[in-house]
């Protein structure tokens, strides 16, 4: 791939800093950001010759191209290797489950890929893609279904026919869909074995109640699922009007594009409309939720309900959240709980800023269960802090530059640079996400940051799930906020 | 078997990587003729250098490979090479610092109070101190929280991680090992010098500060991964079941009480001990031009001296007579973990030893996940594992059983596969399907520049010498049925074996499975 641009990152992302200044601590946030390392100071003498890249486009460095019936395909021939990469999506996924379909979009994923085709037995199919290694995956997210594929390109053509077929033939016999309901009920079995799994899935139950972003697999409603339901659901979202096929790897384009009209020859456009999702409504009561389970350690995921994608205030909130809790060991986070204090291993925050409805901002910490209270009370105050105190001009600036500077790593795979890109289109977004990506991130100012933290951090709508040994801290937790016991529902055949 | 030292970014170093054999750059298929531009240079100190250039993006992956690992640890000092792992990013006397000099004698006010903690640590009954103790331990640790605030003055927090994140390094990472310990990062080419300005200051001039606060860090790390966790302590117990002499007995995250009472001054030593240049490889894929490199790591890291190598590891595992056994309760589902006494890779038995792991549990038609997941549904899931390791190691199965099996069952599933082994010869159809595994998943474990890096760093620590990827790979396509019937009759024996259950221990309100969940036949309940 040849994505050398004029662009240069350096010169546009170039900042001056102040002299090292050796301050006291003033509690204030950032404070260590005004001071300059010895280290530092020659690191900034280093030559760095100017990077000449820019963010890969459509068109330029990856071919779109649409067939007859109409498949989408986001194309990139790159011959280092004897492999071929097809990433295949659709939209649709658990967000358009009504709630009676809760988990039909997963088990008609995993079905196909594991119940055969029209033509071909289910054991036949596992054994032709094994014996030319290609492997092929299923799945469902919220606003996608998958079906990718990796494959040699010396056994291409086979692998083609068969990933076709499963995507257009589906058999989905009854003794596979028992089988994996019932695999389904073995994760649901073990679903509580390891607290921060706990912790992480309560929460998200918690704060989107009954949303399709807080389900997680209900036996009740999986087990009444049936055959006719699945079918339904294949005809209705796996249609070639739907489909988008990103592919990459040892291929000849004009040949893989005649070998892909033969493979899915038949397959008719039909008509197709995406249904209009659910909206998040408001979900738990704020306040802290205590899972009892033993152990020396808890799990607490804690945080509250955020923004969609299509706000505009989404850079701004990925500077803030950097610099709070996202920024890995550059966050106030990890400084103060983790570096300072001893407190954690993992402790961070994620403001989600890609979902088509209300993402989440989740903070994430695991700590020895007699520092449960302190580990959260200085989490807090990080959190009003962010909210409250001026932002340093170096500290907002450090995290704007570590931002942009570390962008060329998002496209580090060839197969990865064409799915992003072609997911822009499946989902919807602008076009332009990655393209305008720096300079939005370019654009966002300290008051902008400020502005967020204050309108979008809400410490009084905090739902906190805290996993451990309730016992040893439950009174503490009260100065925080109410605190009240979180039964884990019993599995119940 | 692999600690990362700092975020769970999971790393799967020395399990998967060289798996394979293979034809690249468009070669037909059986051909061995493996071409990997792989630029090799041995400096004057000992430091060896691998490069791979790729300018697809511009990128660079970096490993450096320490060849030290929890194996070259003694009783008392567990944990050390991952400590020394997060001590790493404390920076030097010039990264995180604006004044060393003013440092110093808060560290060694600080050490001089641990040296009083480590004493009342010892007479600790059951891991209880007296009520004087104890309050003399809290008054101790205070001095020291005091003096490390002190010590911030002089400090810039987390320095390494902000600059190396403005100039568009991701968030730098370690991760060791039982044999190795590796230190990684992608980061814009443009960087190149700044890299090699920080990698060199920290192997030269590190410095250990905040050595207490991380201790408490990775005291945090232990019971996330271990304490905590089902798989963890199952593994734990495994391996210091199976392992009664070799130091692979021994967690790579290390004991409790080894991490409380261990000093600077021994990670130091530690330090001295291992991390020289002739114990080093480092490892660059991406857009490079390899005299350039030479010449920069010449510059930066060319005055550090060489040192005498590090005794090695001499005691060998003796031989096992009879069947082992362990037991774990813990809240938590039932699994197991089986395995065999095996040597490594680089026996002229390791080839096939991994070809029987493909066999077992490559693909949906690996035959433990068609016979016992699908066909019999006897397990919910099954794996198997024979790692690249530097010294003879285990041959591990692992699974957990469906509710209403039994581990007994499950168990039992699993020796009638290895039976299977034993008295029948593998079809020649599903050999061939194992040697088209073992090209395809060749190349793919090229395709990232970091897979590759680590690849190619294990294989030269490890293994010692990166050409091993290509030469196990025509090992493994050599492999025949006769070899894999007299290997499994061979290694796979009940006096060579040891295995581990892992049986509920409900406790408290958390016990939400009791009715749906017939396998409590396992469960022991308080």
């Amino acid at each position: 791939m040849r994505i050398y641009k004029s662009l240069l990152i350096c010169a546009l992302i170039l900042l001056i800093f102040a002299a090292a200044v050796v301050m006291p601590q003033t509690g204030k946030q950032g404070s260590d950001a005004k001071k300059k390392s010895l280290g530092e100071a020659i690191i900034e003498k280093l030559p760095t010759p100017p990077l000449r890249w820019s963010p890969p486009e459509v068109g330029k460095d990856v071919q779109r191209k649409t067939l007859p019936n109409g498949i989408t395909l986001y194309l990139k021939e790159d011959h280092s290797l004897p492999l071929i990469n097809v990433a295949g999506r659709f939209r649709g996924g658990q967000l358009y489950e009504s709630p009676s379909q809760e988990g039909l979009a997963g088990l008609t994923a995993t079905l196909m890929r594991t119940g055969g085709t029209k033509e071909m037995p289910a054991q036949k199919v596992d054994e032709s893609l094994d014996y030319i290694s290609a492997n092929i995956a299923s799945s469902a997210d919220q606003e996608t279904l998958s079906m990718v594929m990796n494959a040699t390109s010396k056994d291409f053509g086979e692998a083609l026919k068969i990933y076709a077929d499963i995507i257009m033939n589906p058999a989905f016999p009854d003794d596979r869909l028992n089988f994996e309901k019932e695999q389904i009920k073995q994760g649901i079995i073990r679903r509580n074995d390891n607290p921060t799994r706990v912790a992480a899935r309560e929460f998200t139950r918690l704060i989107y109640g009954e949303h399709p972003y807080g389900r997680d697999a209900d036996w009740q409603k999986i087990k009444t699922l049936k055959r006719e339901d699945v079918v339904a659901w294949h005809d209705k979202y796996y249609v070639p009007n739907n489909a988008w096929f990103g592919i990459t790897g040892d291929f000849n384009t004009d040949e893989l594009i005649a070998n892909l009209e033969k493979a899915f020859a038949g397959w008719e456009k039909k008509p197709f409309a995406l249904p209009v999702p659910p909206k998040v409504q408001t979900g738990a009561k704020p306040g802290i939720y205590v899972v009892n389970k033993a152990g020396n350690q808890s799990a607490i995921d804690f945080g509250h309900l955020g923004v969609d994608r299509n706000n505009p205030d989404i850079y701004a909130i990925a500077v803030m959240n950097y610099i709070l809790g996202g920024g890995g060991f550059a966050s106030h986070y990890t400084q103060e709980v983790r570096d300072k204090a001893g407190l954690a291993y993992t402790v961070n925050s994620q403001f989600d800023t890609s979902s088509l409805e209300a993402g989440a901002f989740t903070s994430v910490v695991q700590t020895k269960t007699e520092t449960t209270y302190q580990a959260l009370a200085l989490m807090l105050k990080l959190i009003n802090q962010m909210r409250t105190e001026p932002l340093s001009e170096e500290e907002f600036q450090s995290a704007k530059q570590s931002i942009m500077s570390g962008y060329v790593r998002t496209f580090g795979s060839l197969a990865g640079t064409v799915n992003l890109l072609m997911n822009l289109e499946v989902i919807g977004r602008d076009p332009n996400y990655y393209k305008n990506y720096l300079t939005n991130i370019n654009k966002v100012t300290k008051a902008d940051v400020e502005r967020v933290a204050k309108t979008y951090l809400k410490p009084d709508q905090l739902v906190f799930v805290v996993v451990g040994n309730s016992a040893a801290f439950n009174d503490q937790l009260k100065a925080i906020a109410e605190v009240q016991s979180l039964e884990l529902r019993p599995f119940v055949d | 078997m692999q600690k990362v030292f700092r975020l769970l970014t999971a790393m799967a170093l020395g399990l998967s990587v060289l798996v394979s054999s293979g034809h690249l750059f468009g070669q037909s298929a059986g051909g061995s003729s493996v071409k990997l531009n792989v630029v090799e240079h041995k400096f004057k100190n000992g430091l060896r250098l691998l490069m791979v250039e790729r300018h697809d993006t511009p990128v660079i992956s970096s490993h450096i490979v320490f060849n030290v690992g929890s194996v070259d640890e003694r009783p008392g000092l567990t944990g050390t090479s991952h400590i020394l792992g997060h001590m790493m990013f404390k920076g030097t006397t010039t990264i995180q610092t604006t004044n060393y000099e003013a440092e110093i004698p808060l560290m060694q006010e600080m050490d001089g109070i641990y040296a009083q903690i480590r004493v009342l640590l010892d007479k600790r009954t059951n891991s209880t101190f007296t009520e004087a103790d104890a309050a003399k331990v809290k008054e101790l640790r205070a001095q020291i929280d005091a003096l490390q605030e002190q010590e911030k003055k002089y400090t810039v927090q987390n320095d390494l991680d902000v600059i190396t994140a403005k100039r568009g390094f991701n968030g730098l990472n370690a991760s060791t090992g039982n044999d190795t310990t590796q230190y990684v990062e992608t980061f814009p080419s443009n960087q190149l010098e700044v890299w090699a300005y920080f990698e060199s200051e920290r192997i030269h001039h590190p410095v250990f500060r905040e050595f207490y606060s991380e201790k408490d860090v990775v005291m945090e790390e232990r019971r996330l991964s271990t304490d905590n966790v089902p798989q963890g302590r199952l593994q734990e117990a495994f391996e210091a079941t199976a392992f009664t002499a070799h130091p692979y007995h021994e967690p790579v995250v290390g004991w409790m009480t080894d991490l409380d009472t261990v000093t600077r001054q021994q990670v130091a030593d530690y330090f001295k001990t291992y991390y020289a240049p002739n114990n080093t490889t480092i490892v660059l894929v991406g857009d490079l031009n390899p005299d350039e490199v030479i010449k920069l790591i010449e510059k930066y890291f060319g005055s550090i001296p060489s040192q005498t190598p590090p005794e090695g590891v001499h005691v060998v595992e003796p031989e096992q007579h009879g069947e082992r056994r362990v037991t774990v309760k813990f809240d938590a589902s039932p699994s197991l973990l089986i395995g065999w006494h095996v040597p490594n890779v680089l026996h002229p038995d390791g080839a096939t030893l991994s070809v029987i792991s493909s066999i077992l549990t490559s693909g949906r038609t690996g035959r433990l996940f068609k016979g016992l997941v699908l066909d019999q549904q006897i397990a919910s899931n099954v794996a198997s594992n024979y790692g690249t390791t530097k010294y003879p190691t285990m041959f591990r199965l692992s699974g957990a059983p469906r509710n209403q099996k039994s581990l007994e069952d499950l168990e039992k599933a699993l020796l009638a596969e290895i039976d299977k082994l034993k008295k029948e010869p593998i079809s020649d159809e599903e050999l061939q399907k194992v040697r088209n595994q073992i090209d395809a998943n060749f190349a793919r474990g090229l395709e990232s520049n970091a897979g590759l890096a680590s690849a190619l760093g294990t294989s030269a620590v490890v293994l010692g010498d990166w050409h091993q990827i290509l030469t196990l790979n025509e090992r493994r396509r050599a492999v025949t049925a006769a070899d894999i019937q007299r290997v499994a009759q061979k290694y796979f024996t009940t006096d060579n074996l040891t295995v581990a259950y892992l049986v509920r221990e409900s406790n408290g309100p958390a016990r939400q499975n009791r009715r749906g969940n017939p396998g409590q036949g396992m469960e022991k309940s308080k």
